[in-house]
C-alpha cells in the first residue's frame, strides 16, 4: 500500500516537471524522443512478435512467409516436445544452481579485483591490468585447457560450471570504470581521514554506491551462466548434471536432424510441425531469464546514487 | 624372435579366456555411442543387453546426442577414451591421433561375422584399410537402399490440367514448365502461385538442378562432392567441364523465364521441404522438384499428386543425339559407410570387446541394428532370412520411418544386412524402391570399370589431405560462387567463363585432380 | 593510514617495493582471487599455442609436435584467400563498430530522456530481449521475413522505396554487410544500452538543477550533463571494440553465406572452418588464430594510446 503511494507521487512530481518545462523545443524535444522510442519498440518488438506467432502455428505455412501477423493453422507441438522431455525440469534446477551460485562467485571475485584496479594510487594498476588484458586475445586454445580441468579433477563435476569464468576480463572492466568515475575521489580522501582501511572502505562506501553497476554485472554473469551450454558440452559427460540449454540444445537438434537432405538418413518428416519446435525452444529458453530484468532495472533509476550518498 | 611372440600372445589369450572362464564373471567394458538425437539410451535396448549376455560383457555406456564434433578434439587430444567407440570417428582421426586407437587386423580372424562381409562385399574391405593396409574402424553395409539418393517428381495432376506429358528431353521440361507458370495448374482459381520448378543446394547435394548434368552424358557417382566424377578413367570436375557451360547456359534461361524459384538459393533445407507440402488449402504449390521419397516430401496427402520424372534426353544440340542420358549412382554412398566402431588401443580385454562387436554383424543382428529389436517388439522374424519390420504401436506417437531412430542405433549401427536376407520394410521404404523404377535402365550404364568413382573408398596421406583441404576451400570459393550469379543472370556463363576456369585451377584444381588421379589409379588396380 | 601518508602519495616521493606492499597489500589481496584464476584458466594452459609453430602428433603430445616453424602462417598468408578474407572480416568489423557502437548510446539517452515512467519501463525491458535469440533462430527468421519474394519485411522495404523493387536482400553480395550489421545491431543494441542506461544514473541530480536555473534546454543538458557522464564508458568500450577488429563470429556468417554473396561473406573464420576444422587441422587453425589475434592486440594497444593522449584516459 505504502509502496503504492510512493510511487504515485513520485508519478505526480513527474508530472509536475513536465508541467513546468513548456517552452517550444522542450515540447519539441519530448515529442522527438517519443517519436524515436515508439519507432525503436515497434522495430524491436514484430520479429518478437513473429518467434511468438512461428512457435504455435504450422511451419510449413512459416517458411513459405504465409504467417505474417497472426497464428495461422494453431498447434502446440513445439511446446510439448519441451515439456514431454523429462530431463527439462533436471536441466532447470541445475541451470537455477550454476547461474546462483555462479554469479555469486562471480561479484565475490570481480567487485574486489575491479576496486583495486580502480585506485589511481595503486602503483601497479597498469601492468596487472595488461595481465588481464592479454589473457582476451591470447589463450592456448581449448585441448590445453581440457587438460589443465582434467588434471584438477573437475571433469564432469557440478564445480566446473559453477567455477568456470570466475572472472570475465570484460566485465571486470566494466566494473573498474565504473567504479573509477562515478564514486568521488573526495569520499575516499575523507575515508582515509577517518583512518578508514581499503576492506572498510570498499565494503562501506564503495559497494552501496556500486549498486547500479553490481545490477549490470549481474546481468552480465547471469546470462553467460544461464545461455552457457558449450562448457557443459565440452567439461561434463554426466547426465545428471546438465544445464537447460543441454536439454533444449538436444531438443532443437530433434528437428535439424532432419534436414541433412541425406536419403540414408530420412525419417517419416510426417508432421509439418516440427521447425515449430526451435521458436518454442526460444520461448522456453528467454522467458525465465527475462524476469530478472525488472529486478536489477530499479538500480538504474536516477538519484539512486546520490540518494545514497547523502543519507 | 617370432617363437616368442606367439607363445606370449598364446599365453595372453590363455590367461584372457581362463578371465572369463575361471569366474562367470563378465567383464566389464565401457563404450561410448554418438547417437541420433532422436535415440533412446543405449541401456534401454533390450537387444543390446542380449548380445552383452551372449559376449559376457557387461557394458557401461555413454551416449552423446549433440555436438560431437565440438568435444571430440578435447577428448581425442587427451587420451581420455572409453574401451569402444560407436559412429564416433572419421578416417583422418586415425591419422591426427596416430596411437590412440586399436589397429583391428588381427582380430578379425576371430570375428566370423565380420569377416563374412569383408569376403562378400569386398568394397567394405576396401573401404575399412587405411593406405597402410591397417583397420582402425569397422564399416557397415545395409545393402537394402536405392541406388540413387535423388528421385525428380513432376505434378501429373497438374500435367493433366495444362493437357502435357510427362517429359522426356530438355526442351520437353522447359515446355511443361512454361505452361505450369503460364496456366493456373493447380486450379485454385489464381494463377500466380505456381512455382514451376524448385531445388535446393548444389555441388555434392542430392536435390541440386545440378544432378541434371546426366542429359549431358556426365555420370556422377557417390554424390559427385564437388563436383568429381570419373570418365575414361580419368578423374575430373564437371564444374569446369565446357558441358556445364552449356548447362547453365538452360538453367539460366529457365530461370530468366522465372521457372524456377526466386528463393531457393537462400531458402534452407526446411523451407525448401515446407514449400513442397502445399498451402493451407492443400494446393500444391510446386511442379518439378527433386527428393527422397514422396510421402516424404510433400506430406500424407498431396504426394499422390507427383510421379517420377526423368533422366531427360538433351536434345539441345544435335551433337548430344546419341548421347543417352545419365542419373546420379549412389549406392555406395546410401549403404556402406567406414567407422561404425572402433577400439581404444588402450582397452585391457580387446578379444572380449570383438568379440562383442562380432555380434553386431550377425545376420539378425544387423536387421535390429538398422530397425530396433525383436525382443523390443520392432522387428518380426517371420522365417528363414525373412524379417518383417513392425508398424509403431499407437502409444509410441511417431510414424513408421521415425520410429527406428527412437527405438534403435538406426542408421547408426555396425552392421551387416546380407543381400540374401529378405526385409519387409515400412510403406516410405516401399515407395522410395518403386519410385526409382524410373531411372534403372540409366543407371544400368554406369561403366564400373571407367565411370564408377566412389570417393568415399580413395586412400591419402596426410599431406595430401592437407594439400587438397587448403586447395578446395580456395576452388569452393571460386565454384560455389559462380553458379548462383550465372544462374539469376547477374553474371554472364559465356563471359566469364575461360576466366572462371583458369581461376579454379590456379587456385588449386590442378593440384587435387593429380593427386585424385593417383588415388584413383590405386583404387582401380585392386 | 592518515594524513600523513596521504601527503606522501600525492607528492609522489621514491619509496621502497616492501613500502608499496606494505600500503597496498590490502589491494593485492583483493586481487589475489581474481588473479589466481586468470593464472589457472589461462596463464597455464597458455602454452598450447606453440602448437601454430608445431606439427600435431597425438604421441608426442601438444610440446612435442615436430618444429615447423612459419609453415601455416605461410600457407595462409600465401593462400589466394588471405586479402580477400582480410578485407570481408575487416570490412565487416569496420562497419559494426561505425554503426552499431553508436547505437546503443543513443538507445540510451533516448530512453533516459522518456517522462513516462511506465513507456519507459516498457521500451527498456523490451529492446533487450533481442539479445536472447539463438543464431539459428535470428537466420532463420532472417530468410524468411527477407526472401526476395514474399518476404514481408523486403516487400515493406521495397514499397517505402528503400531498396530497388528488384533487390534480393539475402542474396547479393552488396547487401550482405548491411544485412548482418543491421541484424546485429537489432539484436545486441538494447543490451549493449544496459551499461550506459546504468552509467547514466550516476548524473547528479544537482546538476540538473543549476542547469534548468541557468535556462538550459533539454537538448542542451543531454549534451552538457548527460553525455558527459558517458564518456569514460564509451572510450572504455570504444577501445575494446577496437581490440575485436579481426573477430567476425563464425555461426552467424556462416548460416548466412550463400553462393551469391560468397565474395563479400567469407571472412577468416569461415575459412579456417573450411580448411582447418573439417580436416581437423589444429595447427593451421591455431595459427591463424594467433595471427588475428596479434591484429587485434596491436589495435587495442593502438586506440588505448591514442586515448589516453586524447582523453588522457584509457585501459592501461
Amino acid at each position: 500500500m505504502t509502496a503504492m503511494t510512493n510511487k504515485d507521487l513520485r508519478k505526480s512530481e513527474v508530472r509536475k516537471n513536465s508541467i513546468r518545462e513548456t517552452s517550444l523545443s522542450d515540447r519539441l524535444f519530448g515529442a522527438l524522443v517519443i517519436v524515436l522510442s515508439v519507432l525503436c519498440f515497434l522495430i524491436i518488438l514484430y520479429p518478437l512478435w513473429f518467434v511468438v506467432i512461428a512457435s504455435i502455428s504450422n511451419s510449413d505455412l512459416v517458411n513459405q512467409g504465409k504467417v505474417v501477423f497472426w497464428p495461422v493453422d494453431i498447434r502446440f507441438y513445439g511446446f510439448q516436445q519441451v515439456f514431454t522431455d523429462a530431463r527439462i525440469w533436471n536441466g532447470y534446477l541445475n541451470t537455477i544452481i550454476y547461474v546462483v551460485a555462479g554469479t555469486a562467485l562471480n561479484l565475490a571475485v570481480t567487485m574486489p579485483a575491479a576496486y583495486a584496479l580502480s585506485r589511481p594510487d595503486f602503483k601497479a594498476r597498469n601492468p596487472v591490468m595488461l595481465y588481464f588484458v592479454f589473457t582476451m586475445y591470447f589463450s592456448g586454445g581449448l585441448v590445453p585447457l581440457y587438460m589443465t580441468i582434467s588434471r584438477l579433477n573437475l571433469i564432469s563435476t557440478k564445480w566446473i560450471l559453477i567455477i568456470f569464468m570466475a572472472v570475465n576480463t570484460y566485465n571486470l572492466i566494466i566494473a573498474r570504470t565504473f567504479i573509477q568515475n562515478s564514486i568521488p575521489n573526495d569520499l575516499y580522501e575523507a575515508a582515509i581521514l577517518d583512518g578508514c582501511s581499503h576492506f572498510n572502505y570498499f565494503f562501506k562506501v564503495v559497494l552501496p554506491l556500486s549498486k547500479a553497476v553490481i545490477s549490470v554485472e549481474i546481468l552480465y554473469y547471469g546470462v553467460y551462466h544461464w545461455n552457457d551450454y558449450f562448457n557443459a558440452l565440452v567439461y561434463n559427460y554426466n547426465q545428471a548434471n546438465e544445464p537447460l540449454q543441454m536439454v533444449l540444445r538436444r531438443i532443437l537438434l530433434l528437428n535439424e536432424a532432419y534436414a541433412s537432405g541425406n536419403g540414408g538418413v530420412q525419417g517419416g518428416y510426417g508432421q509439418s510441425s516440427a521447425d515449430q519446435v526451435k521458436y518454442a525452444v526460444m520461448i522456453v529458453s528467454t522467458v525465465p531469464i527475462l524476469c530478472l530484468y525488472p529486478f536489477v532495472q530499479k538500480y538504474f533509476e536516477k538519484g539512486v546514487m546520490i540518494g545514497a550518498v547523502t543519507g | 624372435m617370432k617363437r616368442i611372440v606367439s607363445l606370449v600372445l598364446a599365453a595372453m589369450m590363455l590367461l584372457g579366456m581362463m578371465s572369463f572362464a575361471s569366474a562367470d564373471e563378465p567383464v566389464k567394458l565401457t563404450a561410448l555411442f554418438i547417437a541420433h538425437p532422436l535415440t533412446k539410451h543405449v541401456d534401454e535396448m533390450k537387444w543390446v543387453s542380449e548380445l552383452e549376455e551372449r559376449a559376457g560383457v557387461d557394458v557401461t555406456w555413454e551416449v552423446i546426442w549433440t555436438d560431437w564434433d565440438t568435444v571430440k578434439s578435447q577428448r581425442f587430444a587427451s587420451g581420455d577414451i572409453p574401451d569402444l567407440l560407436f559412429n564416433a570417428t572419421i578416417d583422418a582421426d586415425y591419422t591426427t591421433y596416430e596411437g590412440l586407437f586399436a589397429d583391428l587386423t588381427k582380430y578379425v580372424d576371430a570375428m566370423p561375422n565380420v569377416t563374412a562381409m569383408f569376403t562378400e562385399e569386398p568394397d567394405t574391405l576396401a573401404l575399412a584399410k587405411t593406405l597402410e593396409g591397417k583397420i582402425y574402424g569397422l564399416p557397415k553395409f545395409q545393402g537394402k537402399w536405392p541406388d540413387t539418393n535423388t528421385v525428380m517428381f513432376v505434378n501429373k495432376v497438374w500435367l493433366e490440367n495444362v493437357g502435357k506429358e510427362v517429359p522426356t528431353t530438355l526442351s520437353e521440361l522447359k515446355d511443361v514448365l512454361m505452361a505450369f507458370k503460364e496456366n493456373d495448374a493447380n486450379g485454385n482459381g489464381n494463377p500466380n502461385d505456381e512455382i514451376p520448378m524448385d531445388f535446393n543446394g548444389w555441388f555434392g547435394g542430392a536435390y541440386g538442378l545440378h544432378n541434371l548434368i546426366g542429359s549431358w552424358g556426365i555420370q556422377q557417382t557417390n554424390w559427385g562432392y564437388y563436383s568429381y566424377f570419373a570418365e575414361g578413367g580419368q578423374v575430373k570436375a564437371f564444374a569446369v567441364d565446357e558441358r556445364y557451360k552449356e548447362m547453365m547456359i538452360y538453367l539460366a534461361d529457365l530461370y530468366a523465364n522465372g521457372l524456377i524459384n526466386e528463393n531457393a538459393i537462400t531458402n534452407d533445407y526446411s523451407m525448401f521441404q515446407s514449400l513442397s507440402r502445399g498451402d493451407a488449402e492443400g494446393n500444391a504449390l510446386v511442379g518439378v522438384v527433386m527428393g527422397w521419397e514422396e510421402t516424404d516430401k510433400f506430406g500424407p496427402t498431396l504426394h499422390s499428386q507427383y510421379v517420377p520424372c526423368g533422366p531427360f534426353q538433351n536434345d539441345l544440340d544435335p551433337k548430344y543425339a546419341d548421347v543417352a542420358p545419365r542419373w546420379p549412382y549412389d549406392f555406395s554412398g546410401l549403404n556402406m559407410s567406414g567407422n561404425r566402431v572402433c577400439m581404444s588401443a588402450k582397452c585391457e580385454n580387446p578379444e572380449a570387446a570383438m568379440k562383442f562387436v562380432d555380434l553386431f554383424y550377425g545376420e539378425a543382428e544387423s536387421v535390429e541394428g538398422l530397425f530396433g529389436g525383436i525382443i523390443d517388439g520392432n522387428v518380426a522374424k517371420v522365417g528363414d532370412n525373412h524379417y518383417e519390420v513392425l508398424p509403431p504401436p499407437a502409444e509410441a506417437n511417431t510414424d513408421p520411418g521415425t520410429w527406428k531412430w527412437t527405438s534403435t542405433f538406426a542408421d547408426n549401427a555396425p552392421m551387416y544386412i546380407r543381400r540374401a536376407t529378405r526385409v519387409d520394410m515400412t510403406i516410405d521404404m516401399e515407395y522410395a524402391l518403386t519410385e526409382r523404377e524410373q531411372y534403372k535402365e540409366s543407371i544400368a550404364l554406369v561403366d564400373m570399370e571407367n565411370e564408377y568413382y566412389p570417393q568415399m573408398l580413395m586412400k591419402y596421406t596426410a599431406e595430401d589431405q592437407n594439400t587438397m583441404a587448403v586447395a578446395q576451400a580456395n576452388v569452393d570459393n571460386i565454384i560455389d560462387n559462380y553458379w548462383g550469379l550465372w544462374l539469376t543472370g547477374e553474371s554472364d556463363v559465356e563471359e566469364d567463363w575461360e576466366d572462371y576456369v583458369d581461376a579454379a585451377m590456379a587456385a588449386g584444381l590442378n593440384d587435387i585432380l593429380q593427386i585424385r588421379q593417383a588415388a584413383y589409379d590405386v583404387f582401380k588396380a585392386q | 593510514m592518515n594524513g600523513n601518508t596521504k601527503t606522501i602519495v600525492k607528492r609522489g616521493t621514491k619509496k621502497g617495493l616492501g613500502w608499496y606492499l606494505a600500503k597496498d597489500w590490502q589491494l593485492w589481496v583483493m586481487l589475489f582471487p581474481a588473479m589466481l584464476y586468470i593464472l589457472i584458466f589461462a596463464y597455464v594452459p597458455m602454452y598450447g599455442a606453440q602448437l601454430a609453430f608445431r606439427e600435431y602428433s597425438f604421441e608426442a603430445g601438444i610440446t612435442g609436435g615436430k618444429w615447423v616453424g612459419w609453415k601455416y602462417f605461410d600457407q595462409y598468408f600465401s593462400s589466394s584467400m588471405f586479402s580477400s578474407t582480410l578485407k570481408n572480416t575487416f570490412t565487416i568489423s569496420a562497419v559494426s563498430i561505425l554503426l552499431g557502437f553508436p547505437a546503443p548510446i543513443v538507445l540510451a539517452l533516448i530512453i533516459n530522456q522518456i517522462r513516462n515512467n511506465k513507456w519507459k519501463r516498457t521500451v527498456q525491458t523490451t529492446v533487450y530481449i533481442p539479445y536472447f535469440i539463438s543464431t539459428v533462430v535470428l537466420v532463420s527468421m532472417l530468410n524468411v521475413l527477407f526472401a526476395k519474394k514474399g518476404g514481408v519485411l523486403s516487400d515493406f522495404m521495397k514499397m517505402l522505396g528503400l531498396v530497388p523493387e528488384k533487390a534480393n536482400l539475402l542474396g547479393q553480395a552488396k547487401y550482405f554487410v548491411g544485412m548482418y550489421v543491421g541484424s546485429g545491431i537489432w539484436q545486441s543494441m538494447g543490451w549493449n544500452s544496459i551499461i550506459y542506461i546504468a552509467a547514466l544514473s550516476s548524473v547528479d541530480t544537482q546538476l540538473y538543477d543549476a542547469a534548468k536555473i541557468d535556462g538550459a534546454n533539454r537538448w542542451q543538458r543531454v549534451i552538457h550533463i548527460e553525455f558527459p557522464v558517458l564518456v569514460p564508458t564509451i572510450m572504455i568500450l570504444l577501445i575494446m571494440n577496437m581490440g575485436n577488429i579481426l573477430n567476425v563470429g563464425f555461426d552467424k556468417v556462416y548460416l548466412m553465406q550463400n553462393t551469391l554473396n560468397l565474395k563479400a561473406s567469407q571472412v577468416i573464420s569461415t575459412y579456417v572452418y573450411d580448411v582447418g576444422v573439417k580436416s581437423s587441422q589444429f595447427s593451421f587453425g591455431t595459427a591463424v588464430g594467433l595471427f588475428t589475434n596479434v591484429v587485434n592486440f596491436v589495435f587495442l594497444l593502438s586506440a588505448n594510446w591514442i586515448s589516453k593522449k586524447i582523453t588522457g584516459s584509457g585501459l592501461m
